[in-house]
Formats: structure tokens, sequence, C-alpha cells
């Protein structure tokens, strides 16, 4: 029998928890500071310490290019997170001061936002980070405010749904703009996703993407991967198309894009973090599963893209 | 302990059933008198079959023993890493210690770096004894046998089998015989890097990623080999895709016995066969089947980043 649509949605949905499980584990062992996350996780867990490495890296990742773009002089900026789920970067940089002039947007299914906004109106510590203007709206699934937006909506319908309200929020095409994705559009048949950065192409001149996202679907781990994922509902369904980091950049490079990179996590753990913070986090817990982590890492990949060779893109160095 | 007893207690655990938390103590203590009488340096007798790292994979454990013929039929030798990161660290290092205390002569289990209080308590062994006893006695019970199991075995005085690798402290096999191996296990020194060094194509020693241990290359173990008159080094510790892996012109072989690691890698796994001559022969086999781990089937849930 056929999985409905709709349930298939609650298990990617589901994903968000388990992200944030996994920051939280990673956040409350000293891995990265992340004071806010502990607020969307019910029930902690104590992930394997291969799992809070690739954690890490995969935050270092993000936020290496979040702080790049957003204290580059450019401005005004605009962030915009696709499927951020319960992401907490907003709270971190705002509470360090660094999205002065950036209108920052995230987006999610709307059972998601509305969670969202619901924690982050009970909890002072979040509540205290919003702008002052903020205002609850769609009953509940949305806070909006001239620099700081929780949209609902399907990236299925990016154009109809999600496009429409980022216009009506402020989004401006004609600023610098940030599109991040972690482990989102890889759950996306082509066709939808394609469309998200084929509108980005068209409407967005200078705009830059992140993702981080799984890849090497043919190996034995990465056919154990698909059946792993399979088995508890989730369908890799961006997987195919792009399974390989040559793929990933002519993802971009194919659409025009001037400049695009891809590492797996192997190579970013060995090249991108620094030397200090390799040696800080081996002493927080052994890494017995040495080669587990690399045969993990070498599945999943960052894409640093930009359309233009502008400011600030063109002086942010990533991967 | 009577032998009915024991035998009714590996029949279960065989089930993967669990047997009582004073059946586990008495079955601790009996083992623990074992290995407190063996060496750091135990000797086993070919033809012997070897085999790595099980982490608690039990269904797996039944097709290793399918493959490589059930004991006592087929002398055993283990090199450590029972417990920790699969879903029956409880069943099946209990099913080998009662195999132990049943049949002495023929398995034996070598000491692994996950046999270690402090790393079963990251790893699951720790929290999977507490789900299914509701209390940490199996735990500490079965730590105070880890204590007591041998470091290294020698096959015919030919073939050193350890968890690990070696030591740059250790240059001789009677230094190894001097260590106090009644502790947990260290953070340095030669006890640690027996059950946590790699072997490497570097030259010489080199730092372990893994934050502990060493890694060594083939000319620390042609000297090795040749200042203790030994042929080859058989060790564990590693994931290896294909089941096992030979280095250095085959004087050291890692070998890796739990299929499909953490449910997760896909890889493929091994045991070593040595006959009588010491030729070796090696068994590959693949994970279990979803229809031979029972009913309810339990679906394990790997991490992935999602």
């Amino acid at each position: 029998m056929p999985v409905t649509e709709s349930s298939d949605d609650a298990i990617v949905q589901g994903t968000s928890n388990d992200a944030a499980v996994s920051r939280e584990s990673a956040a409350r062992l000293g891995y990265m500071a992340d004071r806010y996350i502990h607020n969307f996780v019910r029930q902690p867990q104590r992930r394997p310490p291969l799992i809070n490495r690739g954690t890490y890296c995969r935050f270092h990742g993000i936020q290496s290019a979040l702080r790049q773009f957003t204290e580059s002089e450019a401005e005004p900026k605009q962030v915009v997170v696709l499927g951020a789920g319960l992401d907490t970067a907003y709270f971190i940089l705002k509470s360090e001061g660094l999205l002065n002039n950036v209108r920052y947007f995230e987006t999610d299914f709307e059972e998601i936002t509305a969670k969202k906004a619901s924690t982050v109106y009970r909890k002072r510590e979040l509540k205290a980070l919003l702008p002052p203007d903020i205002k609850v709206a769609r009953g509940g699934a949305e806070l909006h405010s001239p620099s700081y937006n929780l949209l609902a909506g399907d990236l299925r319908a990016f154009e109809a749904q999600v496009v429409p309200k980022l216009m009506e929020r402020g989004f401006q095409t004609d600023v610098p703009t940030l599109f991040i994705s972690e482990c989102v559009l890889i759950y996306l048949d082509p066709k939808y996703s394609d469309r998200i950065l084929d509108w980005a192409t068209d409407n967005v001149l200078n705009c830059g993407i992140i993702t981080y996202e799984q890849i090497l679907p043919g190996d034995r781990f990465g056919k154990m991967m698909i059946e792993n994922l399979r088995a508890r509902g989730l369908e890799l369904r961006g997987l195919h198309a792009h399974p390989t980091l040559e793929s990933m950049e002519k993802r971009f490079s194919g659409r025009g894009w001037q400049f695009s990179k891809a590492v797996d996590l192997v190579d970013y753990h060995d090249q991108c973090v620094e030397k200090n913070e390799l040696d800080r986090i081996a002493r927080i817990e052994f890494l017995d599963e040495w080669e587990e982590f690399t045969l993990l890492a070498q599945h999943y990949a960052f894409t640093f893209a930009y359309r233009t060779s502008s400011l600030p893109f063109s002086a942010m160095h990533i991967v | 302990m009577v032998q009915s007893d024991l035998d009714r207690q590996i029949e279960q655990l065989r089930r993967c059933e669990i047997i009582t938390e004073n059946e586990v103590k008495e079955l601790c203590n009996k083992a623990r008198e074992i290995f407190i009488e063996e060496s750091n340096v135990q000797r086993v007798d070919a033809p012997v079959t070897i085999c790595g790292d099980i982490h608690g994979q039990f269904y797996d454990l039944q097709e290793l023993f399918k493959v490589g013929g059930e004991c006592p039929d087929t002398n055993y030798l283990f090199m450590g890493d029972f417990v920790d990161r699969g879903f029956y660290s409880v069943e099946t290092f209990l099913l080998l210690l009662a195999l132990k205390v049943r049949y002495p002569d023929r398995i034996s289990l070598l000491r692994g770096n996950h046999e270690s209080r402090q790393i079963t308590q990251v790893y699951g062994f720790y929290d999977e004894c507490m789900r299914k006893y509701g209390s940490a006695n199996v735990w500490r019970n079965c730590c105070e046998v880890f204590d007591y199991m041998s470091l290294v075995a020698i096959i015919d005085d030919r073939v050193l089998c350890v968890h690990g690798g070696l030591s740059p402290v250790i240059n001789t096999v009677d230094q190894i015989r001097t260590i106090d191996r009644k502790q947990e296990v260290p953070h340095e020194g030669a006890m640690c890097d027996l059950l946590w060094s790699d072997p490497e194509d570097i030259s010489g020693w080199g730092l372990s990623p893994r934050g502990a241990g060493y890694l060594f290359g083939g000319d620390v173990v042609r000297s090795f080999l040749h200042t203790n008159h030994l042929s080859m080094i058989a060790r564990a510790h590693q994931l290896v895709m294909e089941g096992y892996k030979k280095m250095f012109d085959e004087t050291c072989v890692t070998v890796w016995s739990a299929p499909n690691y953490c449910y997760r890698c896909g890889n493929v796994a091994a045991i070593l066969e040595f006959d009588e001559n010491l030729k070796q022969d090696y068994k590959i086999f693949d994970a279990a089947p979803q229809e031979a781990r029972g009913i309810p089937a339990k679906k394990p849930a790997p991490d992935y980043f999602l």
C-alpha cells in the first residue's frame, strides 16, 4: 500500500526533532556553544561520539557561512533558511548582535513553525531575543516582524506558497541573500527543489547558498543508509539526482552560478575545522569509531555556491 | 554451579533471552575464577578460529557460529569488544562468558577497549543493563569480569593475537607478562596501547586520532616479530568493509566480525581459521537476515544526520 503523502510528510517533519536532539546532545557536552537548543528538546539523549562530532562539523560549516555573511560590510542583507526546523542559529547570532540590518526568514511546514513559534513564545530567553515589534500571525503558526519572520509553507509549492509570503514580509530581490538548506532539499523530489533554485537564479541576482546533504547512494554504506531511512519512512528523493560532489557543484554551475564548490564532511573535518578546535573536541570524549566516522562523513557534503562574483559572497571562504 | 543449570543458561542465552541477576552474579564469579588463573599472555593451541569485534550484535554472532561451527566443536579465540553499539550486548557477553565457564579450554576471550567502565557508559552497554535489569548490578558484575580478562594470546608460539596492537613501551612478550592487568583500562601506557593502537602505513610510531593508543608502522611490526620469534600479529579493533585486511606483507591482519556494523555500515564480517599447521583460511559472512532475528522483529534505528 502506498504511503500517503501526509503520513510521509509527518516523518520528514520528525527529522527536525532528531536534528534538535543531536544538536542538544553535542551542545550539552560542550562541542559547540548553543545555549538555546535545549528549549526545543523535551527528551534529551546522549548521542554516540561520532554523531556528536558530525553534528559539530555540520554546525561549524553553517555557522561559518552565516557569520562571514552577516559580518560582511554589505548592507542590508537577507538570510532565508529553507526548512529551518528547530534550528537556533537566529538566536545565537542575535544574542551576539550579529543580525543588525539583516532580515532573517525561516520557513518550514506549518506543523513545525507552529511548534517553534509556541516554544519561542513560552521560553523567556528565546522571546527576549525576538524583535520588540514581533507579532504572532496565522493563528500562532507564524511570527512576523521587519527583521525576523517565521513562515509556514510547503517547499514543494515554493512559488505558490512561500515566495508570496516572503514578498509580503519584506523580502527584497535586490538585496544580498544567503539561502540555507540543512538536510532539506534532499527530501524533495528534484522537480520541486529545482524550482526553488530556478526561482533564486531568476529573481535574486546577488544570492548564495550553503547546503548540507547526503551523497554517494551507490556504495554499500549508501545503500544501507537508504534502506535504513526507508524503514523509518524517510525517502531521500533528491539523492540519486545529485549523487556526487561533482554533481552537487554542477547543480549550480549548470544554472550559470559563478562559483560552486562541494566538499564531503571528511575533508571539511580535516581541512576546514581549525586545528585548535579539533584538539578541543578530541578532549571532550574519545572517538573510538574512527573508521565508522569516516564512512558516515563521506556520505554528507557541504556545497557553497553563489550566483555572481560580487560581495559579500566573493569574499567568503567556507569550503 | 550445577552443570545442568549452566547448560540451561546457555540454551536460554542462545535464544537471546537474559538470565536472572543472581545467575549473572554467579556466572561472573565463576568466570573470574577462571580468568584469574590465566596469564596476561594466553597460550592457545591450533587449530583455532579467531574472531574480531562483535559489539552486541547477537544474531550476527549466531551467524558466526553457523559459519565457524559451534563451541565446543570449534576452538575459538575472541579478540575483544563483545559489548557496546549493538542492541544485545548483555546476551552476547553473557553467552560467551557462559561458554567460557562451561568449556574453558575451547574458548578464549581477550579484553577489548570497550570492556571498560568508562567506554561502556558512553557506547551503550551500561544503558542496556539498566534497561534490561533496572539496576546497574549486572553492569557492575560484568565490569569486574572485564578487569580479569587476558590482554593477548599467542597461538603455537607463532601468532600474537591482541585487540588493538603494539605499544612503544613494549619490546618483548615478557614485558606484557609483567603488566598488572587487573584494573580499569588506563588512559595511557602499555595496557592502554595494546587495546587501542592501530597499524598504519607509516614508519615508526604516530599519534592516534582516537585519543588513546598509537599508530604503528610495518617496521615496528617487523622488529617486534623478529625480537619475539613470531610470524604475525592478528588483531581486531578496526572496521574493515571486506571483513579482514592484511598489511605489511601479511605480517599483520585485522579481523572484523561484526557484519553491517551498527546496522549501518554495510560491511561483511570475517573469522580466521588456523589449522594445526597454522595454515590460514578466512571465512566471510553477512549479517543475519531479518527473519532470523525473531518475532517481534526489533527494528534497529541507527543514527544519521537528519
